[in-house]
């Protein structure tokens, strides 16, 4: 089966005072009808302007969407006029975002937002819209549905409203979901509710989800695949499965061995990653993880190695051979200062 | 007389509420909110208890309740034998030295004016720690060495720092003071992942070195478990379980409780795969207007007419592991079975 979504050597650039910021910088990954794929990474890694981008919503100037393709449905985004891209925003492609409030619009109420969606984009009369819209809070699990349709955004908690983005997103049917940071503000039983949420979606309308999180917890939960991003590139992608159980990269390592898990018997020290991302501004031809790197040997500073496939399935951005049980070198080799 | 204390804190029925009030030129009283209502816990000198529970039930509150940086309406908060709820002026102040607290934001309580090495001496020179300038200098910069920056940073202004090194900044000028007792309230939960570690690895070694007593707040259940040697989980102003991390895990006995625990993620998905997560019905009730009976009866799956009515009352259910549950006995067993459907 073709991928529904497939991004290609995806470039987005943001020309600032002190230089060109290549916050994505050839990122490519696909995902099909009714799978999941996490994109994972701390922040400043480019998630967020990955979807953004995938959505045609880059500010630009001082945005620029620089190169590679967007292929959706065999059409490739980047080309679209803009209305023919609008007319794909909101109704095949969906996004929900971490702080529902900044695509909620705070005067009118939800009602009327989501009628409006359905007007515009279903074709659905005055009727058949409050009729689906209150259907649609129904199914996102908000009580008295046809009374909160009433209701202003700000009448709502965190949780609740968070339900209310995903029923505006979803109320078109979109064939892709795109979620960034979708409970990083929400408490743990919400999130597990909105999470669940999401998979009955997926599971019902078979819709493809692209979940970003900075959540190893969540991914692990919820994926089919992975790609890892740091600094505007992808080091890792692969099944879910492999990525945990063989990661390769020692970014993703890293993460892994940084992070405290609840089922944990005994108290296990946590290894940190030393010191912070890069300045994506002038990044010279290195690995970029290099200068953070246990295991840096001299070819990392010679060139970006590029993501070469490790296992079936299973992709990583490193020149060598690392795995989860490469013991970590007490030193590094002469002449490297780390 | 000679004889210490078994406990550095013991907190007993600390209640804290706040009055909500109506109008603008004439303020009414309408109501109270009970953010803190009844709590009750001792810590060990050098031991690290942890409080996790939902935004709003309570932490922060009371933790700041216990540094008497809120007056508690009601309660005791002992501090070596002494009450500190019941001293006041020169004598509280001589004690909140002992007592100090790191922040999630260390950037909103730094001043952006200041140098860094000015804001970690000042309380030195207040308290008068070290006289002159020379030796107050000289802790600075001692101090700075001992969070992992480097003690020429001193002339540096707070937006020069990147989250990870704000947060060493905020332990540097809690320490300056030689307290014995931390309130860390959420102190990594603004940091990303990698940098989280290094934070929660200082507070550890900073234990060690100088046998610090912490009460470890936050949000994130895997870091309380992992930092603490026990976890109070809370709800609604109330702690509805008491226990030590492992057990806490391995078998909760609150219902609350055991779906907090069911809904953390955890970063492998072999046992994601096996997982059977409580999902709650709804949202956290206000803490205005508070269920009667048990707090938690609205979102309880195994509720009973009693939970209604009447609050459980909080007991031990063996080797310090307790709760407020008034079916404590059976919910190990019921709520699998919630979990199941
Ligand atoms: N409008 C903008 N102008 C300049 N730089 C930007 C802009 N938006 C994002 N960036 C930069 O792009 C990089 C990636 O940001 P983002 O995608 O938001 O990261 P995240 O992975 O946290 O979502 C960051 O370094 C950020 O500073
Ligand atoms: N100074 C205050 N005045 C009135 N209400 C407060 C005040 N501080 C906290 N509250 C309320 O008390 C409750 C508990 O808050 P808090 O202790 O901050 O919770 P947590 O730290 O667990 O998120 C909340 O409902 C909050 O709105
Ligand atoms: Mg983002
Ligand atoms: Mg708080």
């Amino acid at each position: 089966m073709a991928p529904l979504l497939e991004v290609r050597n995806l470039q987005t650039h943001f020309h600032t005072q002190d230089g060109i910021v290549k916050a994505v910088d050839g990122v490519s990954f696909a995902v099909k009808r009714g799978e999941t794929l996490g994109i994972v990474g701390e922040s400043g890694c480019g998630k967020s302007v990955t979807s953004l981008s995938m959505m045609r919503l880059i500010p630009c100037p001082p945005g620029e969407l620089a190169g590679g393709q967007i292929l959706f449905d065999g059409a490739d985004l980047l080309e679209l006029s803009e209305e023919r891209m609008r007319h794909i925003r909101g109704n095949r492609i969906a996004m929900i975002f971490q702080d529902p409030m900044t695509s909620l619009n705070p005067v009118l109420t939800v009602g009327r937002q989501i009628t409006e969606a359905l007007e515009l984009h279903l074709q659905l009369g005055r009727k058949a819209a409050l009729a689906r819209a209150t259907e649609l809070l129904h199914m996102v699990g908000i009580p008295s549905p046809s009374k909160r349709l009433e209701s202003y955004p700000h009448q709502f908690s965190g949780g609740m409203r968070q339900r209310v983005m995903i029923a505006m997103a979803i109320s078109c049917n979109p064939e892709l979901l795109i979620a960034d940071e979708p409970t990083t503000a929400l408490d743990v039983t919400i999130q597990a509710q909105i999470l669940e949420l999401i998979n009955q979606l997926r599971d019902e309308l078979q819709t493809a989800v692209i979940i970003i999180t900075h959540d190893l917890g969540v991914v692990a939960g919820m994926t089919d695949r992975v790609t890892v991003m740091y600094a505007g590139r992808v080091v890792e992608a692969g099944s879910t499965t492999e990525i945990f159980a063989n990661p390769r990269m020692p970014y993703t390592i890293g993460l892994l061995r940084s992070i405290p898990r609840l089922d944990e018997q005994e108290h296990r020290k946590l290894t940190p990653i030393r010191g912070l991302p890069p300045n994506l501004i002038d990044l010279p031809a290195i690995c970029p993880f290099s200068p953070r790197c246990d295991y840096v040997q001299h070819a990392c500073l010679h060139q970006n190695p590029p993501l070469r496939d490790v296992a079936t399935n299973h992709q990583a951005a490193c020149l060598f051979d690392i795995t989860i049980d490469t013991p970590i070198p007490e030193r590094p080799p002469e002449g490297l200062l780390v | 007389m000679g004889m210490t204390p078994p406990y550095l804190i013991e907190v007993k029925d600390l209640t804290m509420h706040f009055p909500v009030t109506r109008g603008v030129i004439l303020q009414r009283r309408v109501g109270t909110v009970k953010a803190v209502d009844g709590v009750s816990f001792q810590i060990k000198a050098g031991e690290t208890l942890g409080l996790v529970g939902e935004s709003g039930c309570g932490k922060s509150t009371t933790g700041r309740a216990i540094l008497q940086l809120y007056r508690p309406s009601a309660g005791e908060v002992r501090f070596e034998g002494v009450d500190l709820t019941r001293i006041h002026g020169e004598q509280l102040r001589r004690m909140r030295r002992q007592v100090q607290m790191i922040f999630q934001d260390p950037y909103a309580s730094l001043n952006p004016r200041m140098t860094i090495g000015d804001t970690i001496g000042e309380p030195i020179r207040v308290h008068r720690l070290r006289v002159g300038k020379g030796a107050v200098r000289e802790r600075v910069e001692e101090l700075l060495g001992l969070v992992g920056l480097n003690p020429a940073y001193a002339n540096r202004y707070p937006h020069e720092f990147s989250g990870g090194q704000r947060q060493r900044i905020g332990i540097a000028r809690a320490l300056a003071v030689e307290p014995k007792f931390v309130v860390c309230d959420e102190p990594v939960s603004a940091l990303d992942v990698s940098i989280q570690a290094q934070v929660v690895n200082l507070l550890e070694e900073l234990q060690d070195k100088l046998g610090l007593t912490y009460l470890f707040i936050a949000h994130d259940l895997s870091v309380v478990k992992h930092i603490s040697d026990r976890v109070a989980v809370m709800y609604l102003g109330k702690i509805v379980e008491l226990a030590t991390g492992v057990k806490l895990y391995s078998m909760p006995i609150h219902p609350y409780s055991q779906a907090l625990l069911s809904a953390v993620p955890i970063p492998d998905p072999k046992v994601e795969q096996q997982r059977r997560r409580i999902i709650l019905e709804g949202d956290v009730p206000s803490p205005f207007n508070p269920p009667d009976g048990c707090h938690f009866h609205t979102r309880c799956p195994i509720a009973l007419e009693q939970c209604k009515q009447e609050a459980p009352p909080f007991l031990d259910y063996g080797d310090g592991h307790s709760a407020a549950c008034w079916r404590a006995n059976e919910s190990g067993s019921l709520m699998p079975e919630v979990a199941k459907q």
